[in-house]
């Protein structure tokens, strides 16, 4: 997801279309990149997705999620994370209005967002291991496990993304506005696919 | 016979053209003191450790990459000493190299055997060929070949690199594990692979490396082909190498995540538990096993296929780019139908993805997916055709230079016709029901990836080696290493399919020995691992031809083949340093604008350079009568 | 032999496009957007940034509600197949409008769409190979693949889905 992070900055060498749009592409090189990663991203969670269907519809018994998962936790979460791509959205909008502080004040909301999907998480595993139930019990905690595990981890690479982004926010916006602007906006679409998942992994794995 | 390069003998151009290279020759001095004095200001470790030049980082991949050819190569010779010679002791520094271990008395376990067999192909595909062509090609050629400064992405192309290489020496450190390296076969299929020693789980988090350096890498260079591209280098003007990468950035980058989701599945049946690969009621040993069972065998081969096939492409394509490169620049002509090259490539690209159960026939998956897939099989042969043929037409008529690159471009073709053709028989399921599993497919897909990939690498290190060093190879040792490896790497690999069709199974430790079916072709054992150990023999002018020619080999100048694409027309030998050309580079036209009518300074006329006395054009933007007539004169 | 002869008539080069002139396609020739130099695709305007925000918080609401619609669709425990049918079209919906309004693909590039097309198809390409031979090969060998100590009840029920 850091592809836009590493977009060559502080090199002696200038890279074309860093910040700006190459006119027959459209996009700057940070946004092509992002878009690919999420391409292969997709393949990721859609081999993921493929792994429960099969296994989901080859077992003779599957345990509904709603009997064993915390519905009210999950649904918060969504709320959260829903939330988390609104401010990360706005945190945009007003960038591109010349408005720092509120820029800064909205990826701090989204980071916060983020800790709080976490906590949230975390107190579902932990509750999850204290009834003894392991990725190891079945292959529903098994999918749910691994699923559930690899979309936290990329929102804690999110995090550490919007925590370096608000770092750094003050000395990139007064030397290289756009390009700053530019990367929350990556960053965001980033934050945006990780939302889309979980608003699949919800309904499939908790609702059915 | 008049000289070849007639053409140039207009006198005023010769001196035109002297002038030109005086030029550029001061200005190369002047820009290497440049760069000289730029070096003491960037320390050694930003410049030579963790550059982000991708040039240097080429190089990294190049070196690092031929290291991992030769390693795996050795793993080889073990096994086929083995297979020629069953349980006979290996000969003492070699005995004492494999261990007591893995060796007592010298004579090779059943289970190293099984390690080496394994971490031949984990080698050779994800360590050697894949890093070689994408990464060390790719990176040193493509952003040189568009005009670009650099990659897009220079910080992430460091990175992927820093990954392979720690994925590299991970998949080599198994070997120290308990109970060895991994040997459940580079396709490490469960239940097998999950019940396997320690050394798989070191393979797992090792191709986790892997699978994330491709997939940064490829990220990279779509983005760097589609936006850096030098002015007036439209697509239609790529170089056929540029695209051959471009298609397989899109495989590596859509293919690859399927493999990193099932290595993680694989990781957690093995550390936590789980069977997502693991039938119920499985009994290892006389042992149940305690997993919860459900999980699906099956679905690991679905999802490493769905890598693998596409990879085979990833294998070949950059090849095939390498050799456009070199047929066209040694006929002085341009490429027989690039523009069907482009579009077979592509179709080529996107097949890939919808062949993978091909590899599966004899898994039971029913008539039906298997007829879809046999069908698609078939059609996926049908753009390799149309590429090989347009590259041998290309060849009709041409006053073809016999260069080294161009000798291995010309011992491709038929290699890779042979590879391709002896695949169809695998690529339908009656006949692979034969053939499945046995020395055949083994010398199918080696003819493929060994004299057809691995010759085409050669061609593009003879033919870029000036390129980066400003020197070039030994012609004479170069020929001598041609010939020879394409005399043994026939012998290793053409007896193959003799065995193949007799049933002998790949795989079997003694090669065969103990069954009575293989009697008749055993004998060809030691005729491959005699033609394997020669072959070996065959390396030793290539190795030490490259690195003498690095410090000693005669100085060239910046465009040596006479070639029309950028990286010769516009950049030194050896290109500036970071940010590669003085001026960036502005195209006019096509790639291989060889021999063209009208062009009478030369026979190549490079992407670069102006059209001859071209009148500025007027008012409607149409060529004037007398340019047209010149033309088709 | 002259150089000529040996000329394919495949390239008689140079000639791009009926014989303009073949100047470098140059940054003019491209239609820029003038009004929209700086983000690719986005008018940067205060008013339309403003009305961008109104619109991210209807997105938003939408969203909410439809969050509420699937969790309340589940509480009546349907069966299954119409269970998976409303929850994946909710989630549909709205991965749509996320992918709509906050990643803005309603107003993106032919670049990007045509990475995503080509993504999408072989993400339906991955999931439909491993469940069709699944269930191709449970009518071959009916309950065969999965569970050998009990065979699934319902293997022969679901029969071929694709055509």
């Amino acid at each position: 997801m850091d592809a836009h992070a590493h977009a060559a900055h502080a090199h002696e060498i200038e890279i074309p279309y860093t910040v700006h749009a190459r006119p027959d592409t459209g996009v700057y090189n940070g946004k092509l990149g992002i878009w690919l990663f999420l391409a292969s991203e997709v393949m990721l969670f859609g081999a993921l997705f493929s792994t429960l269907v099969l296994l989901r519809t080859s077992a003779p018994v599957w345990p509904h999620g709603w009997e064993i998962l915390n519905i009210p936790l999950a649904t918060l979460n969504t709320f959260v994370l829903i939330g988390s791509s609104v401010t990360v959205i706005l945190a945009w909008a007003n960038l591109r209005l010349g408005n720092l502080a509120k820029g800064k004040l909205f990826l701090g909301l989204t980071l916060l967002c983020g800790l709080g999907f976490m906590v949230i998480k975390t107190i579902e595993y932990t509750t999850k291991f204290s009834h003894h139930q392991y990725p190891s019990t079945n292959n529903f905690f098994a999918t749910y496990f691994v699923l559930t595990g690899l979309h936290g981890l990329h929102v804690l690479g999110g995090m550490v993304v919007f925590a370096y982004l608000l770092l750094t926010a003050n000395k990139w916006y007064a030397e290289k506005r756009d390009q700053f602007t530019n990367r929350v906006e990556v960053t965001g679409l980033y934050w945006h696919f990780v939302d889309l998942v979980w608003i699949f992994l919800f309904p499939v794995l908790y609702l059915l | 016979m008049p000289p070849k390069r007639q053409v140039r003998v207009g006198n005023q151009w010769m001196r035109a053209r002297d002038a030109q290279r005086a030029l550029e020759e001061a200005i190369r001095v002047a820009k290497a003191e440049e760069v000289d004095h730029g070096a003491h200001r960037q320390s050694f470790i930003r410049q030579y450790v963790f550059s982000t030049d991708h040039k240097w980082i080429g190089i990294q991949y190049t070196i690092t990459s031929l290291t991992f050819l030769l390693i795996g190569f050795s793993m080889m010779l073990l096994m086929r000493y083995q297979l020629a010679w069953p349980g006979q002791p290996f000969p003492g520094w070699i005995a004492k190299f494999l261990g007591q271990a893995n060796a007592p008395g010298g004579v090779m376990l059943p289970e190293f055997y099984n390690q080496l067999g394994a971490m031949h192909g984990t080698v050779m595909v994800f360590l050697a060929i894949v890093p070689l062509a994408v990464g060390a090609f790719g990176n040193y050629v493509v952003p040189l070949q568009i005009g670009a400064p650099d990659m897009a992405f220079p910080k992430l192309n460091m990175m992927s690199y820093w990954l392979y290489l720690p994925g590299g020496l991970l998949m080599l450190l198994s070997f120290l594990a308990p109970g060895g390296a991994p040997n459940s076969g580079w396709t490490s299929y469960p239940p097998l692979s999950v019940i396997a020693t320690q050394g798989q789980t070191i393979w797992i988090i090792g191709m986790i490396f892997l699978i994330t350096s491709s997939l940064l890498g490829s990220i990279n260079f779509i983005v760097t082909i589609f936006q850096l591209r030098a002015k007036g280098l439209s697509f239609m003007r790529l170089p056929f190498f540029v695209w051959a990468q471009l298609i397989t950035s899109f495989l590596l980058l859509l293919a690859f995540p399927p493999l990193e989701a099932a290595a993680v599945l694989q990781l957690m049946d093995r550390v936590a538990g789980t069977s997502f690969f693991m039938p119920s009621g499985l009994v290892i040993s006389g042992e149940k096993l305690t997993n919860a069972g459900g999980g699906n065998p099956l679905l690991w081969q679905h999802l490493f296929w769905f890598l693998a096939h596409p990879e085979v492409y990833v294998l070949i394509l950059p090849g095939m780019g390498i050799i456009a490169e070199v047929i066209a620049n040694n006929t002085r002509k341009p490429l027989w139908g690039y523009k069907s090259l482009v579009g077979a490539g592509a179709f080529l690209g996107f097949m890939s993805f919808v062949v993978w159960a091909h590899h599966m026939f004899m898994t039971g998956m029913g008539t039906a997916i298997s007829a879809f897939f046999q069908t698609t099989t078939m059609i996926i042969s049908i753009p390799s055709v149309i590429i090989l043929t347009a590259l041998i037409i290309s060849l009709w008529g041409a006053s073809i230079r016999f260069t080294v690159p161009m000798l291995f471009a010309l011992a491709f073709l038929p290699m890779f016709g042979i590879g391709g053709l002896t695949g169809l028989p695998l690529g339908l399921a009656a006949s692979d029901i034969h053939l499945h599993d046995t020395y055949y497919v083994i010398g199918h897909f080696h003819y493929v990836v060994a004299p057809g990939t691995i010759f085409a690498m050669f061609a593009g290190i003879y033919y870029w080696f000036p390129k980066a060093t400003g020197r070039q190879m030994n012609e004479f040792w170069g020929k001598v290493h041609f010939w020879a490896s394409l005399v043994f790497i026939n012998g290793v690999f053409a007896p193959m399919f003799i065995q193949g069709l007799a049933g002998v199974s790949r795989r079997l430790y003694d090669g065969g020995a103990q069954y009575a079916h293989a009697q008749p072709v055993l004998h060809t054992n030691v005729f491959m691992s005699i033609s394997a150990f020669l072959l070996l023999a065959a390396q030793v002018p290539f190795i030490v031809n490259f690195f003498y020619s690095m410090f000693k080999g005669r100085r060239v100048g910046s465009n040596v083949w006479d070639a029309t694409t950028i990286e010769w027309a516009a950049a030194t030998s050896p290109p500036l340093g970071h940010g590669n050309f003085e001026v960036m580079p502005v195209v006019y036209r096509g790639p291989y604008e060889y021999s063209v009518p009208g062009h009478t300074a030369s026979d190549f006329f490079p992407q670069t350079e102006p059209d001859d006395a071209q009148p500025a054009p007027t008012g409607g933007g149409m060529l004037t009568a007398a340019a047209v007539a010149q033309r088709e004169a | 032999m002259t150089d000529h002869a040996i000329h394919p008539e495949q390239g008689v080069p140079n000639q791009h496009a009926g014989g303009a002139p073949r100047e470098p396609l140059g940054e003019h020739e491209h239609p820029t957007h003038d009004h929209e130099p700086h983000h690719g695709g986005h008018d940067d305007s205060p008013e339309a940034i403003r009305k961008e925000i109104r619109r991210y918080l209807i997105v938003f609401g939408a969203l909410a509600v439809l969050t509420i619609v699937t969790v309340a669709i589940s509480r009546f425990q349907l069966p299954t197949w119409q269970a998976v049918t409303l929850a994946l079209a909710v989630a549909t919906v709205k991965g749509t409008l996320v992918a709509a309004f906050f990643m803005h693909l309603v107003s993106e590039r032919k670049l990007i769409y045509a990475v995503l097309l080509m993504t999408v198809f072989f993400f339906g390409v991955l999931m439909w190979g491993p469940w069709h031979h699944r269930h191709n090969a449970d009518e071959v060998w009916p309950g065969y693949d999965t569970n050998a100590s009990s065979p699934a009840p319902h293997a022969t029920q679901t029969s071929e889905t694709h055509h």
